[in-house]
This record gives structure tokens, C-alpha cells and sequence, in this order.
């Protein structure tokens, strides 16, 4: 494997594939690179055997052929070039040379034989979004997923997609977020998935710029193409808990406030809530909420009236004022939308009025109040 | 060819006795428990030339008669085993009985034995095993062993003795443990015609003082602990009497100084915050258990012993030095102008307290008290600005909090921290009100087995108080529909097995039952190590901690807070003021 | 059918042939136990297990070719996640310290890669971390990444403690689809009943002196070194391998003297014998009391079997010798000799004075072969061997 190339192409293309290598492993063909050239193209890898990530950088292919380049001594090796065409070959002894003008230097490899298959995307059948959408949905659910290690798939985000929209839940199983979207790009089968959330925050920040993002699905695995960059995740085992029977249909107590006015007040009584449990309470009447706050540890209490449009029982509910911020930051609605039942189901809170082609919807569960 | 030589009876002895009597340590070990046994309450001790020249124990006990005498030089012979059983009954000393022929057999001893205080005695001289000389003399009750020129007929063994120093410092060695286990005895101990030890009988603290300096006393916390059978008793030092190279680690079995890698080892966990990395910590550790438990009859030397069931002893020797600790930091306010007057003070108080009842709370109190006093008088001292401007925090690998107060840094460990603030919460939840409870959207199913199943029974009231709302869904199966509001980790499907669990422990460890729930439900609700707190959380959980009674431990005994003086970094860093 | 893959388990046709069968009837069971004594091939059939359960053919045995095998023999697949016992970690690592143990991990892979029989004790190491038992339940949470299945081995699994079974009976009462644990213990007992009950325990006897001698010749020990090692293993392969780097008929003549010395207690010859028998830094003493032990074995077998033709198991070639001893001391009690062995072997490990631990032992044997007959031209030969 022979090529050249600038060493600011070579430094833009290999830096976002280096953030996936581990800095150790008990595997230590695993701190590598993966370098393929074929042609005038060179393909790079990695893996952490969770997450796989590729990408294709234009070089001057001198001689076709892989190695494994040692990524951490590689990389800062070609950022301390100056912007030059660099010149990269992988000996038969499998050594690494990389020169450019009088400078060479010559690292150890490793045998390519021994490095994992690197995933690679089934070009058909693929989802194609918009990247701004994908980053506004994986956006609105993060917050709520599980850190709970012993339900694995509630760690995850839950993706589907059927002929005509794609669909994200997460639940911690105390809140719940649910969003779809409109599409019109999909030709496949449907297709579900328990997606790990690094994963999804990684492909949230590769959203960044203008374009099409391309998913591809099989049953292990879940990809994301993103310019000349392929992101690959492993899956979440097991199904989903089946969030459609928490969400209740008959909700009959309808709340509309101002957002800004009601996150102004939970703001305001979350400061003097119990730093533990977090907690508050909204007494709802016909024509206002009002919202308290009670610390008996430290002695702390307040009130205040938030004008709403209430229709429903008059009753008293409590929440985790983390909860309810958490899940207010989502509204771009002027107004907030609740739906409720009892004071111990779950709530619908929505959005006064969805976007296009959207449809966000989240839970949350109250605080019995003893 | 050579001439072929059969070993006679009496080298066949001289090299068994290799096995008993290594070096003159060993034959004082053996004299000095043959006196105990002999029930005296004098004990006199001579040495010359390291051991070399002699070795002499004379004690005032019961002595023997011209018969036994004969008898206790005949290989095999002893009074104290008749039985299989009695192996597994070695409250009394020497239960091999082979030492005396054994030393006879590689010296010179003069025994002189008078059973009654008639003033009649015996005198025997065996020289090399065999008994030269004998007669009647006069003598007060008691017996006085000389053992002189040890290894005189084998020289390869006495060329296996080390320098003097070693030979020396091992008799000391085995003087300072029986001393220590015996402070009720008077000793004297006499080296080449210095006195080196004059112990008059006292209190195992006095002797400390005695044997190992004055003020020991101050630095030692005192261990007192019973739990499955075995109970502890005796010293720790505190961490500035560690040191790095061992010596001084003094452990008992029945009184009987034993060596124990696996029991040091409890210890050195148990106190594994307080000490660094290779240093020894100052214990003498007196253990009592059935003697059924333990395995003695292994090591001829008597010093390893085997437990029937190691762990058990291991746990409850961590948890009695773990009860102990929290003294530990007890030190630190005392540099504020507290005398030792109002130490022993302190000391009684936490005696009468104890006494008062068994509750862990009062152990703690007792315990707490001080340090807590200051400790809190400082947290609030800087309220004002605190207000204001909330002092810095750092979080170090993810594990401990640091913080500047007044006097120095406080240093506190997240997870101990959060326990004690829960556990406060969870007693507070149990006299005051109910918790709030968290509804969950997907109820967990908890299965438990009948074990399980019984405790969870007992404990379903108190665990709806906490915030649990559990449902019977089947057979030994439980749906969860909520859990107590505000818990930071979100380790719910596993919490209600896992307090189940450590339950039983702190139940083991006689605490209350609600207690004990409230313990385990700490234990696993709070945060952990590991776990990264924004500046807010950690100056909640600063704060919570400071508000809770006891803000020192956690409920396992363990300390959250440890104080660094400023004039300590000051002598670390070699700044003199 | 030819493959291109050589089974590395010695014996254990049995458990073999039982492990096949659940791959090729498709009843896995989600969790299997591997017990059995050091060395009889524990981690080798739980290794060679795993291949199979990767292997894209699910034949009997893993084919050796497919992408799956090569990498899962060499320990370095990615869904063949493998633990075991190693230093713990200390408080306060650093980012140093963790690449270091990173680098210790791969030096044991590759070590176990290369001979499924090394037993892997880093130094300190002392438990199986509960942050590794963790990790492996996280790996068995998510999907495979190449293979149909994920497997997850613990070696040692006895060297967990509470808290980490626990955590991994969590994994076992609900297995992740397509995970696959394999435990393997020398210590049932030290693991929670609750993890026994839900493996399906497979049980592996000591291996045969023919299967040990086998290994080892192939693994290049000279033949006869190879039996005797083979026949002193007592059924372990690691044992042998240990045992095949001393020179093991140098031993025996050093230990027939031994015994010759002890049984006319000879202090001078004794001296002598004792200091050559441990004067080595390949003999190590309790090889040398091993031996003395198997010697005592066959010479009471011999006396039994007299008339049967019995061989000596271990001591081959020596049968002159040994009828020598049964005819000069008619009244020997073995079973006290062998108790002084033994007895010699636990003073020797609490660490008292080899020279000294050894002339009791000649002392007790002397003891118990008990009196000699008069001079017979066998007893010469014994005294002039």
C-alpha cells in the first residue's frame, strides 16, 4: 500500500475516524487504523467493536493495498507536518513509512490479518432524511433515555421505520418522549431497532452541516452515511417495552398555559424544592394553576398563580421539577399542551400546535403526594 | 565401603526437635506457656548471651512433683491430652507436650519444681536428654527452667541461629506477646544481667503504656465487638502509629499469639483509608471464638491456626475494626486546644453511652460526637459568604469531593456521603411521614425466593413507607409501581433484591430492623464512585451531609469526611512557621 | 471430511461429544459450568466450545476456515468476550495504570491463545473485577457483531466475588438473546447455588496417564520423560507440562537413595543424599516429596500385586530396587510412611527448614518401614544401588 496526499486532507479525513479508536484495549490491534487503498481512493477505519466508523479521502493511490497504521503515533505524527504532500507506504515487513521531503519516519505496524472485519453499509434499500431533521429528532429524545445498565434497551433509543415515517422513543420509566416524522425516501421493509444513545449523539454531531443523511439497516447493525463518512453501531439485544399501552387515550383533563410563563414558575419553585426529591405541586382549578413548593428539611416554601385554560377536575398533582423542565426545554410552542388523568397516571404533554409533518408527544409520570 | 551407623533413639529426638525448637525464641515460647498453664502470677525471665548461654522462666505457679517431673521428660508424655476431643479443647496452653524432651534434647536444662508451698522441691539436670542428676532442695512453690547451651550436641542447628541481634529481637518478640496477652501477670524480663522489662500486673492499656511508651494510650482506639460467635477485643493504633516495615502487630486466638496473613488482612482493609500504600498499622487483636471453629493443631510452632469457616471470622474482624474507626478522625479538633482531661472524659462518656444501649445510632454518637461539634461549628462558621459565593468543589476520579474550609481540606467520599444523607432521610421517612413515591410507567417485576420471600414479607410495610409501592402478582412475585421521589440513580430493577440482601448483613451486623432497612436502602440509592456530579450537585450533597446528625460516617461505619489540616500540609511541605 | 482444524483439548471425549451434539440438535443451553481439577482442559473445551458456537457451520467441531474461527481460536473475536482474575485495581489509577493492565490482559490472551492449557494467574491477581463482569453483561446486552451469537467466558469463576455473581446471576436469570456464558471453576463450591442451578454443568475427570504422556510427547517431550511426567500429573496436563521441564530420571535415582539412606537412618549418607536430592534449582522440594510419595505408592502396590506381575506405575525400570526394600523390611507400614510425606509436604509449605523438614521425614520413614531383616544378597544390592 503506497499513496500521497496533503497532510490537510489527510489530517481532515483521519481525525473524526481516530475519535472512535480506544486508547487502550485489551486488543491492542484495535488502537489501529485501518487504511485501504484502491485507485485514487483511500478508505480508513476503526472500530471499537460497538461503534465502526469510515470514511473515503481523494489521495494519489501509488500502490493499492490495506494496513493498520498506528492511530494515536500516526496522527500526531502527520499534525506536526507541514501542510505538504505526504507520502505514506506499508512495507512488506509490515512497517510504516511516512515522509515528506528530507522528513521520514518509519513506525511499527501490526499484521492486517489480524484486525477485525470492519462493517461496511448495504447500499440498498436505504433511508435517506435530511440532516437537520434527524438532529432535531435524536435532540428531543436523548433526555429521557435509561442509564440503568440492567434494563439494556431502555439505555437505548428505540427507531422505526415504516413506509411513510421514522419514529424515536426513549423512556426512563419515570418520562417518555415519542416522535415521528414525515418522510417520503424509504422503500424497504419496516424496520425496527434499540440503538445505543452514544451512538446517537455521535451521529447528532456528524449532523452538523447541510445535506442527506443515508441509513441502512441490517439485524445487527445500524448505519449512518454522512457525506463521505459512515458511521456503523451495533444494536441493543431484545425488543422494546411496549410503550403504545402507557400511553393512555383517555385523558380527559386539559391544561394550556403559556410556556414561557409556566417554565418561568418551575424554575422559580424548583430552586426552593427538596434538593433530593426535586419535588412540586400544581393545584389546578378552573381558571388558574397554581404551583407550590414545600422543603419541610430546610424550611423552604413558596407559591404562585400562573394563569391557564384548565377544563377537568379540579385536583392536586405532583412532579419532580427536573422532570417537568426537562421535558418543557422540548416545547417550541408559544404554548404547552397537558393532558391528564389522576393524580398517580401518567400525562401527555404536547406541544399547543405540532410542525409539519411531526408529531412529538411525551409522558410523564407524577409524584404521589403523601 | 563406609561403616554404616544406625541413629540412635536420642539423635532421632535432636533432630525432631528441629521441628519445635527452631531457636531460643521457641524455647522461651514453649517455658513461657508452660508457666501460664501452671497458673502462676509471677513471671521471671533471664537470658545471657541472647540465649545462647541460658534461657531461664521462673514462675510462681503450681509446680510439679518429683513423678510428673520424670514423666514431662518422656517424649510424648503429657497431662493435658487424653482424648481426640480434647485436641478440639486447647483452652489451656501446650497442648503438644513434646517441647520439654524436645529442648532436653538439644541443651543442658536444670529444672527446679515444687508443687505446694511446703518449701519441698525437686531438682533435675538432663543433659542432652538424659537425666544426669537429681535431689531433693529446698524451694519456694513453682517452677524454675534453666536451659543453657541450646544446640550445644547439634552443631549444623545452632550454626541455623542468626546473629544475636535476630536471636534477641525474636525472645523480645515473644515476650511482648504474652505480656500483651497476659497483662494481669507481673513479668520481669533480664538480659545479660540488665533489666529490660519490669511489668507489674495491670490493664492491657497500662501495659501498652509500659511496653511500648508512655502516651501510647492516646493513639490507640479500642476494639469491642461480638458478632456470629466470635468476639474482638483489644487495640488499634491510630494511622500515626503505623509504620513502614511490620513489628508491631500483635494478634491473639484464646490468648494465644497466632499469625495470621488472612486476619491481618481484615484489618489492614478495614483501615485502608487511614493507612498508605505498604505501611503497617499498630493492633494488638484479641480474638475469642468455640474453640470447635478453630483449627489449631496444624503448625507444630503453634502460630498459624485455620478457622473452620474463615470468612466469618475475616468479616467480623473488618467489622469490628471498621466500628471502631470513626476515632479516627476524632484526632484532628483535639489539635484545638482538647487535653487528654477531656479526652478520658470523652472517653468515659462513650463508655456510658455504649453501655446505655447497643443501638448503632448511640455507638456513633458516642463516637461522633466531637469532631462533629467542630466539624459542623466550621461547615457553618462560613455561611455567610457561602451564601454568596459557594467555596470551590472539585470532584476527583469521580469518587471524592475536595473543598477548602477553614482549617484545611475536607476530603469526602460521594458515596459514604450520600449514604449517611439518605439513611438520615430514610429514619426521618420512618418517625415523621411517608415518602413521596415516584409512579413508574412500566411497573417491575420483582421474583424472590422463599428466603427472600419471608423478609420481603416483613419488611412491605416499611418499604411502602420509603416510597415502594408493591403489588402481589403472583407466587413470590411482586409488581413495582413506584419508587421513593428523587433518587439519583436510576437503578430501580435491581434496588428492592439488593436492599433485601444487605438487610440480612446489617441485620447480622445487630442493627435495628428499620435501621437496617434504611441502611441498605442508603447503600443503594446513593450515588457511587464513579458517578460525575455538576458544582450544584456536589454543593447539595455537601450541604445535606452537614445538615444530617451524624455527618461523619456512613452507616456501614466507614468516615465521609477526612480532615487535612492546614499544618499538616504545612509539615509535609516542610514549612516551618 | 477434511477441515482445517486440530482440536487442542486432550481426552474428554465424552464432554466432547456432549457439547457437539447440543450445537448440532440447536438445544444450547444459555449458560454452561466447566469443573474439574487444574489442568484436565477446562478452558481448552470451553474455548474450543465457544469456536463452535461462532463458527459459521455449526458443524461438530469448528471448522477452522470459516471468518469466525480463525479469530475466535486466536481470542480475538469480537463477539468472544473472556475474563478472568487480575490485580485489582489500585485506588487512584491512572490513565498509566489502565493501559498497562490493558497490556497485561493481552499478554494473558495471547499466552491462553497459544496454549489453551496455561493457567492464568497474572501477579496480584486476586479477583474477577466486578467492573469486568459488567462489561462482559454489557457485551452480552448488545448484538453480535459478526457471528450469530456472542459468548461470554468466565475463567475462574469461583474468583468472583459476591457482589460480581451477583451481578452476573442478574445476567444468567435473564439472558440476553443469543449470549452464551461459559464458566469454568476448580471450585464449585465457591460459587453461589443460584449460578450453579442455571448452568448446565459439565464435569471433566482427570485425563488418563496415556492421554497425558500423549500431549506431551507431541508437544515434544522425550518419550520416556513424558510417562513419567505423565504418570506423577495425577490426570493434569499443566501439572505434566510443569513436571516434564525437570529431569525426572535424575530424580528417581535421587530419591531411591533417599529412601535407601532414610531406611538405615545413616546420618552421614543422609546428609549426603538430602543435599543432592535438593540441590537443584529444577527440583523443586515438593516435586522431590511428590515423587518420594509415588515411590512409597509402588512399592506398597508391588507388595500387594506380588504375585500378579504387578509393574510399577512410576518407577519403571526399577523393580529390582523395589523388591529389594519389600524383602528387607517385611513389617513396613506404608500408610505411615506416606503420612510422613504428606505431613513433610505442609511443614515444607509453611516454610521451615528444608534440611531439617527432610531428616524428620527420613527419621518417620526409618520409623515406619520398621525393622530390617538380616543381611540377604538383595539387601546388598540395595545398599551398593
Amino acid at each position: 500500500m503506497k499513496f500521497t496526499a496533503s497532510q490537510s486532507s489527510l489530517l481532515a479525513g483521519l481525525q473524526p475516524v481516530a475519535g472512535i479508536v480506544p486508547a487502550k484495549s485489551p486488543m491492542p490491534v484495535l488502537t489501529h487504523l485501518l487504511a485501504e487503498v484502491s485507485g485514487n481512493t483511500l478508505t480508513v477505519s476503526a472500530t471499537d467493536l460497538e461503534l465502526s466508523m469510515e470514511t473515503k479521502v481523494e489521495v494519489k493511490g501509488l500502490k493499492d493495498g490495506r494496513a493498520l497504521l498506528p492511530a494515536r503515533k500516526f496522527l500526531e505524527e502527520i499534525r506536526e507536518f507541514p501542510d505538504v504532500p505526504i507520502t505514506v507506504e506499508a512495507t512488506e515487513s509490515g512497517r510504516i513509512k511516512l515522509g515528506a521531503e528530507d522528513k521520514n519516519y518509519d513506525l511499527s505496524g501490526e499484521s492486517v490479518q489480524n484486525y477485525p472485519k470492519v462493517p461496511s453499509l448495504e447500499e440498498k434499500d436505504m433511508l435517506v432524511l435530511e440532516r437537520s431533521r434527524l438532529r432535531r429528532m435524536i435532540g428531543k429524545v436523548l433526555f429521557a433515555v435509561s442509564r440503568d445498565e440492567l434494563r439494556p434497551q431502555l439505555t437505548g433509543v428505540y427507531f422505526k421505520v415504516s413506509a411513510d415515517e421514522v419514529r424515536m422513543v426513549t423512556t426512563d420509566g419515570h418520562r417518555l418522549v415519542k416522535i415521528m416524522q414525515k418522510h417520503g425516501g424509504y422503500k424497504g421493509e419496516m424496520h425496527e431497532s434499540i440503538v445505543p444513545a452514544k451512538a446517537m449523539s455521535t451521529v447528532a454531531r456528524m449532523c452538523e452541516r447541510e445535506g442527506d443523511v443515508h441509513i441502512s439497516f441490517t439485524p445487527n447493525q445500524i448505519g449512518f452515511r454522512i457525506g463521505n463518512t459512515t458511521l456503523i453501531t451495533k444494536l441493543i439485544e431484545g425488543r422494546y417495552p411496549n410503550y403504545e399501552a402507557v400511553i393512555p387515550s383517555e385523558n380527559k383533563n386539559t391544561l394550556t398555559l403559556d410556556l414561557e410563563q409556566f417554565h418561568a414558575s418551575v424554575r422559580r419553585a424548583a430552586i426552593v424544592s427538596n434538593e433530593i426529591s426535586r419535588q412540586i405541586r400544581l393545584k389546578l382549578r378552573s381558571d388558574h394553576l397554581q404551583v407550590t413548593v414545600e422543603d419541610i428539611e430546610q424550611g423552604n416554601e413558596g407559591q404562585e398563580t400562573v394563569p391557564c385554560t384548565y377544563v377537568g377536575e379540579p385536583m392536586d398533582i405532583g412532579y419532580n421539577a427536573g422532570y417537568v423542565l426537562d421535558v418543557l426545554k422540548q416545547v417550541d410552542t408559544p404554548e404547552v399542551a397537558f393532558e391528564l388523568g389522576t393524580p398517580t397516571s401518567a400525562g401527555i404533554v404536547k406541544p399547543s400546535e405540532q410542525e409539519k409533518d411531526e408529531d412529538l408527544l411525551m409522558l410523564i409520570m407524577p409524584v404521589r403526594l403523601n | 565401603m563406609a561403616e554404616i551407623r544406625i541413629l540412635p533413639e536420642q539423635v532421632v529426638n535432636q533432630i525432631a526437635a528441629g521441628e519445635v525448637v527452631e531457636r531460643a525464641a521457641s524455647v522461651l515460647k514453649e517455658l513461657i506457656e508452660n508457666s501460664l498453664d501452671a497458673g502462676a502470677t509471677h513471671i521471671n525471665i533471664v537470658i545471657k548471651k541472647h540465649g545462647r548461654d541460658l534461657i531461664q522462666v521462673v514462675d510462681d505457679g503450681g509446680g510439679m512433683s518429683r513423678g510428673d517431673l520424670h514423666l514431662a521428660f518422656e517424649r510424648h508424655a503429657t497431662s493435658k491430652l487424653t482424648r481426640v476431643e480434647d485436641l478440639h479443647r486447647i483452652r489451656t496452653l501446650g497442648f503438644r507436650g513434646e517441647a520439654l524432651p524436645s529442648i532436653a534434647s538439644v541443651s543442658y536444662v536444670e529444672i527446679r519444681s515444687a508443687p505446694r508451698a511446703d518449701g519441698k522441691a525437686t531438682l533435675l539436670r538432663i543433659e542432652a536428654g538424659n537425666i544426669v542428676h537429681e535431689e531433693p532442695v529446698a524451694g519456694p512453690r513453682g517452677t524454675s527452667t534453666s536451659v543453657h547451651s541450646l544446640f550445644f550436641n547439634t552443631p549444623a542447628r545452632a550454626r541455623f541461629l542468626k546473629s544475636d541481634a535476630t536471636e534477641l529481637a525474636h525472645l523480645v518478640r515473644v515476650f511482648k506477646q504474652y505480656v500483651l496477652a497476659y497483662p494481669e501477670i507481673s513479668w520481669t524480663f533480664v538480659h545479660d544481667e540488665t533489666r529490660e522489662y519490669n511489668l507489674p500486673s495491670s490493664s492491657l492499656l497500662i501495659r501498652l503504656e509500659d511496653l511500648l511508651g508512655a502516651g501510647l494510650a492516646g493513639k490507640v482506639l479500642p476494639l469491642d465487638f461480638e458478632a456470629g460467635g466470635v468476639r474482638v477485643s483489644g487495640v488499634i493504633g491510630k494511622p500515626e502509629l503505623a509504620r513502614r516495615s511490620r513489628g508491631d502487630q500483635y494478634l491473639f486466638l484464646l490468648r494465644r499469639p497466632i499469625q495470621s496473613g488472612l486476619l491481618h488482612s481484615a484489618v489492614k482493609a478495614a483501615m485502608r483509608e487511614q493507612l498508605d500504600e505498604g505501611s503497617w498499622p499498630f493492633y494488638a487483636v484479641f480474638l475469642d471464638v468455640e474453640p470447635v471453629e478453630v483449627d489449631v493443631n496444624v503448625h507444630p510452632a503453634k502460630l498459624e491456626v485455620r478457622f473452620a469457616d474463615e470468612k466469618r471470622v475475616h468479616a467480623v474482624l473488618y467489622r469490628a475494626v471498621r466500628n471502631a474507626l470513626p476515632n479516627q478522625i476524632l484526632d484532628e479538633p483535639m489539635g484545638r486546644g482538647v487535653g487528654r482531661d477531656e479526652r478520658v472524659g470523652f472517653e468515659l462518656s462513650r463508655r456510658a453511652l455504649a453501655a446505655v444501649s447497643q443501638s448503632e445510632e448511640l455507638r456513633f454518637a458516642a463516637e461522633g460526637a466531637h469532631l462533629q461539634e467542630t466539624a459542623l461549628r466550621e461547615a457553618r462558621e462560613e455561611t455567610p459568604e457561602r451564601a454568596l459565593f459557594r467555596p470551590a468543589m472539585f470532584q476527583v476520579h469521580g469518587r471524592y469531593l475536595i473543598s477548602q474550609i477553614s482549617s484545611g481540606l475536607a476530603v469526602i467520599d460521594q458515596h459514604a456521603a450520600h449514604e449517611r444523607v439518605l439513611f438520615e432521610r430514610a429514619q426521618r421517612g420512618f418517625r415523621e411521614r411517608m415518602f413521596n413515591s415516584q409512579q413508574l410507567l412500566f411497573p417491575i417485576l420483582l421474583e424472590l425466593n422463599p428466603e427472600e420471600n419471608a423478609i420481603f414479607r416483613e419488611l412491605q410495610a416499611d418499604l411502602a413507607h420509603l416510597g415502594f409501592q408493591i403489588r402481589e402478582f403472583g407466587v413470590r412475585t411482586y409488581s413495582i409501581e413506584s419508587v421513593p421521589a428523587g433518587l439519583k440513580r436510576a437503578s430501580e430493577a435491581n434496588m428492592v433484591h439488593a436492599m433485601i440482601e444487605e438487610y440480612t448483613e446489617f441485620r447480622r451486623a445487630e442493627f435495628a430492623p428499620r435501621d437496617a432497612l434504611a441502611a441498605s436502602f442508603a447503600c443503594h440509592a446513593a450515588i457511587r464512585s464513579g458517578d460525575v456530579l455538576t458544582p450544584e450537585e456536589m454543593s447539595v450533597l455537601v450541604d445535606e451531609l452537614f445538615a444530617t446528625q451524624f455527618p461523619l460516617t456512613c452507616p456501614h461505619g466507614r468516615p465521609t469526611v477526612i480532615h487535612i489540616k492546614l499544618s499538616e500540609l504545612d509539615r509535609r511541605f516542610k514549612r516551618s512557621e | 471430511m477434511s477441515t482445517s482444524f486440530h482440536s487442542r483439548v486432550v481426552g474428554q471425549r465424552e464432554a466432547r461429544a456432549r457439547l457437539s451434539d447440543a450445537v448440532r440438535s440447536g438445544r444450547v443451553a444459555h449458560a454452561y459450568l466447566f469443573s474439574g481439577p487444574r489442568g484436565v482442559g477446562k478452558t481448552a473445551l470451553a474455548l474450543e466450545f465457544a469456536a463452535l458456537l461462532l463458527c459459521e457451520r455449526e458443524g461438530a467441531e469448528p471448522c477452522g476456515e470459516c471468518v469466525n474461527c480463525p479469530a475466535s481460536l486466536a481470542l480475538r473475536h469480537p463477539d468472544l468476550h473472556l475474563i478472568y482474575p487480575l490485580p485489582s485495581k489500585k485506588a487512584g489509577s491512572t490513565e498509566d495504570d489502565e493501559r498497562e493492565f490493558a497490556a497485561v490482559i493481552a499478554t494473558q490472551n495471547a499466552a491462553l491463545a497459544k496454549d489453551p492449557y496455561t493457567f492464568l494467574r497474572p501477579a496480584k491477581a486476586k479477583d474477577v473485577r466486578i467492573s469486568l463482569v459488567r462489561g462482559l453483561i454489557h457485551h452480552a446486552s448488545m448484538k453480535p457483531y459478526q457471528a450469530r451469537r456472542k459468548v461470554l467466558i468466565v475463567l475462574q469463576a469461583d474468583a468472583m466475588n459476591t457482589q460480581a455473581q451477583n451481578a452476573l446471576l442478574k445476567a444468567l436469570e435473564e439472558p440476553p438473546s443469543n449470549a452464551y456464558f461459559l464458566l469454568t471453576t476448580e471450585n464449585e463450591g465457591g460459587l453461589l447455588q443460584t449460578i450453579r442451578s442455571r448452568c448446565q454443568r459439565v464435569r471433566l475427570a482427570p485425563l488418563s496417564s496415556e492421554e497425558v504422556a500423549d500431549a506431551l510427547v507431541k508437544s515434544g517431550v522425550a518419550g520416556p520423560q513424558a510417562e513419567l511426567a505423565a504418570a506423577m500429573s495425577g490426570g493434569s496436563l499443566s501439572h505434566a507440562r510443569e513436571l516434564s521441564r525437570d529431569n525426572l530420571e535424575d530424580l528417581q535415582r535421587r530419591v531411591i537413595a533417599f529412601l535407601r539412606a532414610a531406611a538405615v537412618c545413616d546420618p552421614v549418607e543422609l546428609r549426603k543424599v538430602t543435599a543432592t536430592l535438593l540441590d537443584s534449582d529444577q527440583m523443586p522440594e515438593q516435586t522431590a516429596l511428590e515423587f518420594i510419595g509415588l515411590l512409597l505408592r509402588d512399592v506398597a502396590l508391588s507388595r500387594i500385586a506380588r504375585n500378579a506381575a504387578r509393574h510399577p506405575v512410576t518407577f519403571r525400570g526399577f523393580e529390582d530396587r523395589i523388591d529389594a526394600i519389600l524383602l528387607a523390611y517385611p513389617e513396613a507400614d506404608f500408610d505411615a510412611a506416606a503420612r510422613a510425606v504428606d505431613v513433610s509436604a505442609d511443614y515444607l509449605a509453611r516454610g521451615y527448614t528444608r534440611d531439617f523438614v527432610m531428616f524428620a521425614l527420613a527419621i518417620r520413614l526409618h520409623e515406619a518401614l520398621g525393622p530390617r531383616t538380616k543381611s540377604s544378597t538383595k539387601q546388598t544390592r540395595l545398599d551398593h544401588a
